[in-house]
């Protein structure tokens, strides 16, 4: 079997394992109504960033001052503009973009670099797990925005700082959780029996002892994720989160405030948006949390 | 003492309904010790729990139970409570976790004393005797000092002998033990049973001893009553059931216990596995594994027959002439 | 001949260090858990050794250090005469486990395949046909149907879960098997239909087990010589029948008067033992059985620990009753 051949069978196989995975998954996830209803949004939210610049009907950065702060309904502009004359509807759907990218780069990084340590911690203990552990502790004792804020004042406004500075203080929860699982799988059996078979202790937390606690890993990731995104949000508020220019909801919430009285949409709609995804994400995250667990209770 | 007549304990499950307990009959006399022999899954502790109304939902339960002239399935919550560790008590198999971890032992033991109202208005320090004294009497040492422990401060063996100075605080006139030397090494089985034993024979306590090792049923009981998908598959006394098993099933249990003896033949196991309780059909639920099985016993259900004198089984084979 | 495998004043201990914390506020010391203390076995091909003991007495513990799951603290490990300082490849593919509990000795996420795999995998059979092939044949041999190969381990019985564990082990085909309490959690007639299968495997591969158990019966019925552990040592040693009619410790002595019969006939008078069995957690000095012994010398059972010695020919026992040679 050439190499090309093998790499289309392997990819049809994962892709056959895991349509049966999903379609057992989306049947428990029908069983869910709200759960489901999270999914839809975020999905909704998904689409929107992704294809942006194809469904926003105006230019987000681009302001015509003449249509500064027109109400939602105004022909041509369904969201109403700000107070420079940007189409709102579009903003938001590029703020989405911001949101969402920061959320999810910042979780998967978080998650990966947490996990990975927290594994390595949690099965080999001494010195490492020592070290690690009350670092971690250290971190956990700041209060995540002051945290983020003494960052962010610090780096600079943009994307790639604030990821970092999102991700510095989150990948602690991962850790924490991957050790403690780590630590309780790790005196199973099947683990030593592993042992007996020959495998070494990398293969033997990659491939007996991850899967098993994966489920736990990524119900975290999901919660936190909305956390994250609101963090964002905050810090764009503040003006230390993304790039001036750059549309993101915090900032727009903050541009807005000048001009609660007079046109209540340019905070409030982004406000909204913000509260409706993360409600998702949540509700998402908990049915997330429902499915995955009773499922481990196999016996 | 207590006589249960067609006890039904059934659950209803997405899989259909699980007799637990599908039609038992068994009668206790005083004073005698009945052993309820069974596999994982046999009904045998729900038996138990269906006698004090202790079954978990969606549990629901028919039939008679007759104790002091009273039909325990017909009477109030509150009389049940008062049966309870008073007159019918109970010893669990695991005492780590029957004991509340966070009182002391001795307390617990008061805490029987008075739920029950053994103790009226009698000042602490005569309370505290009583408790002492049957500390003694279960045997546990030091019964001054080990009354202000901890239950992790006891041993697995006094940890279960605590269980029994709780459930023989209000002098029961029957004692239910689900499996209480199960969870023990041998030699603090040894113990506990000698102290059961001992516990009949001065109390003249009935008691119902559910176990799944034939060997202990063999050694410590006076009659045997076997289990098997939620029915009561023989019931006779102990020498009979032991010498002269009438059921398959029973005589299969025999034969698959290694024994100590001068030949060390080769186990006979029961081959297969124990059914789905979920929809059973009223016919002989041992049919699919018996080597002596006739097409008769998968059509008919067959009742309890006669296989000697106060023995009987559930086998069409005993129905004249097989 | 020289003994398939070997141990030699094989120790695991267990350290319980306290934290600075406790050390500093509550004075608390180090304390140690002589799980395995000094003991010297051998294992011959072909046979059949029982290890029985009650909570405690370290048989699990041996049975994973001289498979060096653990790490000894000391004494040496002998395979085939050549000492063994920890699990090469070539140790492991020789000697194999069964583990106690069905329900946690499988990985739960894992199919069958995937679990019987591993093994194969050490072994070098990189070609998942062959390996589907080899995992086919195995799972015949203890009795399970092909068409399971793809199930995860929930969807087994106890005993069918205890199948594909020995299933595994075979997967590495082992000269020698530690079966650890291998049907201590499984239903009687479950129980002998898997003893049955180790004995049959036995036969068929030409196996060497050490069989660890509690239940005397059960050893009784598929040992050929018998060691009695407590409290971390070997205290008697002896073909399975002779100590079973004449043990001579009074622990062994105690011990087999408890079992239950079911044959009325086949009882003992019983003896029961004061007290309770004790942690292995800093034991006394002398014999450690000393304190519930009914038979007791005296001063030099207090102060002195009698060595395992041989009383006749292959009868061994630690006590100072019976000093032998």
């Amino acid at each position: 079997m050439d190499t090309v051949k093998t790499r289309w069978y392997f990819l049809l196989l994962m892709l056959r394992l895991s349509g049966a995975r999903l379609g057992a998954f989306l049947r428990q996830l029908g069983r869910h109504p709200t759960a489901l209803l999270g999914l839809v949004v975020l999905a909704v939210y998904l689409c929107a960033a992704l294809f942006a610049p194809w469904i926003a009907p105006h230019d987000p950065r681009q302001g015509d001052i003449a249509y500064r702060l027109e109400p939602p309904g105004t022909p041509g502009f369904v969201l109403g503009t700000d107070h420079v004359g940007r189409d709102m509807l579009s903003r938001l759907i590029y703020g989405a973009r911001v949101s969402l990218l920061v959320g999810f780069v910042s979780v998967i990084i978080s998650m990966v670099l947490g996990t990975v340590l927290g594994a390595v911690a949690g099965y080999f203990r001494g010195w490492f797990d020592q070290v690690l552990s009350r670092f971690s502790e250290l971190l956990m004792a700041f209060p995540f925005l002051i945290f983020a804020i003494g960052v962010m004042a610090i780096m600079g406004p943009g994307f790639v700082n604030l990821i970092g500075a999102l991700t510095f203080k989150s990948w602690v929860e991962f850790f924490r959780l991957a050790r403690g699982e780590v630590i309780s799988e790790k005196s199973r059996e099947y683990v030593e029996a592993s042992r007996a078979s020959g495998l070494s202790h990398a293969r033997v937390i990659l491939s007996e002892i991850l899967p098993n606690i994966i489920h736990s890993v990524i119900v975290l990731a999901t919660l936190r994720l909305g956390h994250l995104i609101i963090t964002e949000a905050s810090l764009s508020f503040l003006g230390i989160g993304v790039q001036p220019g750059v549309p993101a909801w915090g900032s727009m919430v903050n541009d807005g405030r000048e001009f609660i009285f007079v046109a209540w949409w340019t905070s409030t709609l982004p406000g909204l948006v913000l509260i409706v995804l993360v409600l998702a994400i949540n509700l998402f995250g908990e049915g997330l949390r429902d499915i995955l667990d009773p499922r481990l209770k196999l016996d | 003492m207590l006589e249960i007549s067609n006890l039904n304990t059934h659950f209803p499950t997405s899989r259909g309904l699980v007799k637990a307990v599908a039609g038992v009959d068994f009668l206790l006399e005083p004073g005698r010790i009945v052993g309820l022999v069974g596999e994982s899954g046999c009904g045998k502790s729900m038996t138990l729990l269906s006698i004090l109304r202790l079954v978990p939902y969606p549990g629901r339960l028919s039939g008679q139970i007759w104790f002091e002239g009273r039909d325990l399935l017909q009477e109030s919550p509150a009389a049940m409570r008062r049966v309870r560790g008073r007159a019918i008590a109970m010893v669990f198999q695991d005492p780590m976790t029957t004991l509340n971890p966070v009182f002391r032992v001795g307390e617990q033991i008061r805490e029987s004393l008075r739920i029950h109202g053994l103790v009226g208005r009698a000042p602490a320090r005569a309370q505290r005797e009583m408790v002492l004294s049957l500390m003694e009497e279960v045997g546990i040492p030091s019964p001054s000092a080990r009354y202000h422990q901890y239950p992790h401060e006891f041993s697995g063996g006094m940890q279960q002998r605590a269980l029994m100075a709780i459930a023989l605080a209000c002098q029961p006139k029957v004692l239910l033990a689900d499996e209480p030397t199960t969870a023990l090494d041998v030699t603090i089985q040894a113990q506990i049973l000698d102290l059961l034993r001992h516990i009949n024979r001065q109390r003249k306590t009935a008691m119902v001893l559910v176990t799944h090792d034939l060997a202990v049923a063999s050694e410590f009981c006076h009659e045997i009553a076997v289990m098997y998908a939620g029915r009561l598959v023989e019931i006779g006394p102990t020498r009979e059931v032991i010498y002269h098993p009438a059921h398959p099933y029973t005589r299969g249990l025999l034969g698959s216990i290694p024994r100590i003896t001068r030949e060390r033949a080769r186990l006979s196991p029961i081959p297969g596995n124990v059914p789905d309780l979920a929809g059973l059909a009223a016919t002989c639920a041992f049919a699919p594994r018996c080597a002596e099985a006739l097409p008769r016993c998968r059509e008919e259900d067959p009742g309890l027959c006669d296989a000697g004198p106060g023995h009987t089984a559930r086998c069409l084979r005993l129905k004249g002439g097989g | 001949m020289v003994p398939l495998v070997e141990l030699k004043e094989l120790t695991r201990f267990f350290y319980l260090r306290p934290t600075l914390l406790a050390r500093a506020l509550a004075g608390q010391r180090q304390r140690v858990i002589k799980a395995v203390d000094r003991v010297s076995l051998a294992i011959h091909q072909g046979e059949t050794l029982g290890l029985v003991g009650e909570s405690g007495c370290g048989k699990t513990t041996l049975g994973r250090t001289l498979l060096f799951l653990h790490q000894p603290t000391s004494g040496t490990v002998l395979y085939r005469g050549k000492e063994v300082t920890h699990a090469t490849r070539e140790f492991r593919s020789r000697a194999q486990i069964i583990f106690q509990n069905p329900y946690a000795s499988l990985n739960p996420r894992k199919k069958v395949r995937d679990i019987i795999s591993v093994p194969l995998i050490t072994r070098g059979i990189r070609d998942p046909f062959q390996r589907q092939q080899e995992i086919l044949s195995l799972l015949d041999r203890v009795g399970l149907s092909p068409r399971h190969i793809d199930n995860y381990p929930h969807q087994f019985s106890g005993g069918q879960r205890q199948r594909i564990g020995i299933a595994r082990a075979l997967a590495m085909q082992p000269e020698f098997v530690v079966a650890d309490e291998p049907v201590s959690s499984l239903d009687v007639s479950v129980q002998a239909q898997i003893i049955n299968l180790l004995e049959e495997l036995q036969q068929e591969l030409g196996l060497t087990f050490l069989f660890i158990a509690h239940d005397l019966s059960v050893i009784y019925h598929v040992s050929d010589r018998v060691a009695v552990m407590y409290l971390g040592r070997v205290v008697e040693l002896a073909p399975t029948a002779r100590i079973y009619e004449s043990p001579l410790h009074p622990y062994t002595r105690a011990l087999l008067s408890a079992i239950p019969s079911v044959d009325p006939g086949g009882r003992r008078e019983r003896i029961l033992l004061e007290g309770t069995v004790p942690t292995p957690i800093d034991p006394p000095g002398g014999c450690r059985f000393h304190s519930r012994c009914f038979c007791s010398l005296g001063d030099v059972c207090r102060e002195e620990e009698p060595r395992l010695a041989t009383v006749s020919g292959t009868h061994q026992v630690a006590c100072h009753r019976y000093p032998g040679e």
